[in-house]
């Protein structure tokens, strides 16, 4: 608890990471806990003791986890487009009784949507309990296992689970050659969850690309499909501001250095 | 002795990015098969845009540097390739001896490459024990409960 109010800022931080991500379709709980750990390393002051159970760490990856549950609700209930694994399950028990998910669901069903706030927030509220009590006597066991056993089990839970997903063997050998690619981008500094992010947002904005452009060479008027609106104006200045963020901020360090160097 | 050390001029990153400009040169080729301008409008278009970071990457990592400084491995080498090579055998022999053999293989070899403390005749009988109903478990599991097809092995059929 005294670790949660001290890391505030990373708890609330992950939890908006968390609840943004859940919304995004396909996008679930273990790219919701990429993103936000990377986030906390990048802001920590201790970015070296991550990776070492440095409990802010922990914090991020498991706030924005459970924060993807609420997000992934949004485009469940309202869209009818499930945000993570588990909305697609409850996607499928609620068009099995008969009912339809859509901007309408609000309004013909208010009940079953409050059941879903209530039963969301009193699970909430029952993490506490079941976390401080599980967590005290059973999670911890894990890190008494040992690694002789603990790698092997890893390993294999990742080859069978690749495996099963189309039954190829060739996925296997594909997840093994992605996660050698991964391990030597991260030893270059390459961040993982823009990579993820990246393939999850790929398709979205690929469609969104291609819609655009079809609409804006129909109607001639390709430029100003993309930079007609202020609203894609501010998403495109955005984009390009954080794209160009690491050479503003190197920009900026000197500019101080030279600075502080003349001041002295 | 001068605390102000050169400028780290990145250079695995600055392979990387080239690498990753052969990609993008790759990708460009590939799309020479698409045919109309709404299929390869957006590929190109991400291609330019990791053409011209990249470049801009090692611009930066010439002229300013600022590149992060790689730490030295911690751990061993050879338990990582041994880890990855036994991964990649699994995958490709999986097929031809069945997912029992060789799942009770890859977990034995891995107990080894990931063992850390000396040996004892307790552990040497106690891993092994435990690693095979791990293995059988997972095959019941998924087989049975979850009713996925497990390669039987084509030495078998």
């Amino acid at each position: 608890m005294k670790i949660s109010w001290v890391g505030k800022f990373n708890l609330l931080r992950s939890s908006i990471i968390g609840t943004l991500v859940g919304i995004l379709p396909g996008a679930g709980g273990s790219i919701a806990g990429l993103v936000a750990y990377s986030e906390a390393r990048r802001s920590s002051k201790n970015p070296e003791n991550f990776g070492k159970g440095e409990p802010a760490g922990v914090q991020a990856t498991e706030s924005a986890n459970n924060a993807t549950v609420g997000g992934g609700f949004i485009p469940t209930l309202v869209l009818g487009i499930p945000g993570t694994p588990p909305d697609a399950v409850i996607l499928g028990a609620l068009m099995v009784q008969g009912v339809r998910t859509g901007p309408d669901l609000f309004t013909d069903e208010g009940s079953i949507v409050y059941t879903f706030i209530y039963g969301l927030f009193i699970a909430t509220l029952l993490m506490l309990p079941v976390g401080l009590v599980i967590g005290r006597y059973a999670y911890k066991s894990i890190i008494h296992v040992p690694k002789a056993l603990l790698v092997p089990t890893v390993a294999f839970m990742t080859v069978i689970g690749t495996y099963a997903i189309r039954n190829n063997p060739a996925d296997v050998v594909i997840m093994i050659l992605l996660g050698i690619f991964g391990w030597v981008l991260g030893r270059f500094g390459f961040s993982a969850s823009p990579i993820v992010l990246g393939l999850i947002l790929g398709n979205i904005a690929e469609q969104g690309f291609v819609q655009a452009w079809t609409i804006g060479a129909a109607t001639e008027n390709l430029f100003g499909m993309f930079f007609g609106r202020p609203i894609s104006l501010v998403i495109l200045g955005f984009t390009v501001l954080s794209l160009f963020y690491p050479l503003i901020r190197i920009a900026i360090e000197n500019f101080k250095a030279k600075r502080q160097g003349g001041l002295s | 002795m001068s605390n102000t050390s050169a400028p780290n001029k990145d250079l695995p990153g600055t392979i990387l990015a080239f690498i990753f400009i052969g990609v993008g040169c790759l990708a460009w080729w590939d799309t020479f098969d698409m045919g109309d301008s709404d299929s390869y409008v957006f590929p190109r278009a991400v291609i330019v845009t990791l053409i011209v970071c990249c470049l801009l990457l090692i611009g930066r990592n010439i002229i300013w540097g600022g590149g992060k400084n790689h730490k030295p491995l911690d751990g061993s080498a050879w338990r990582r390739i041994g880890l990855v090579l036994a991964m990649l055998g699994t995958a490709l022999l999986m097929p031809v001896f069945g997912f029992i053999i060789v799942g009770m293989v890859l977990f034995g070899v891995l107990i080894i490459i990931a063992m850390f403390e000396p040996w004892t005749r307790k552990l040497a009988i106690a891993y092994p024990l435990i690693g095979a109903t791990i293995v059988i478990s997972f095959y019941l599991l998924f087989a049975v409960l979850l009713n996925v097809t497990l390669p039987t092995g084509s030495l078998f059929d």
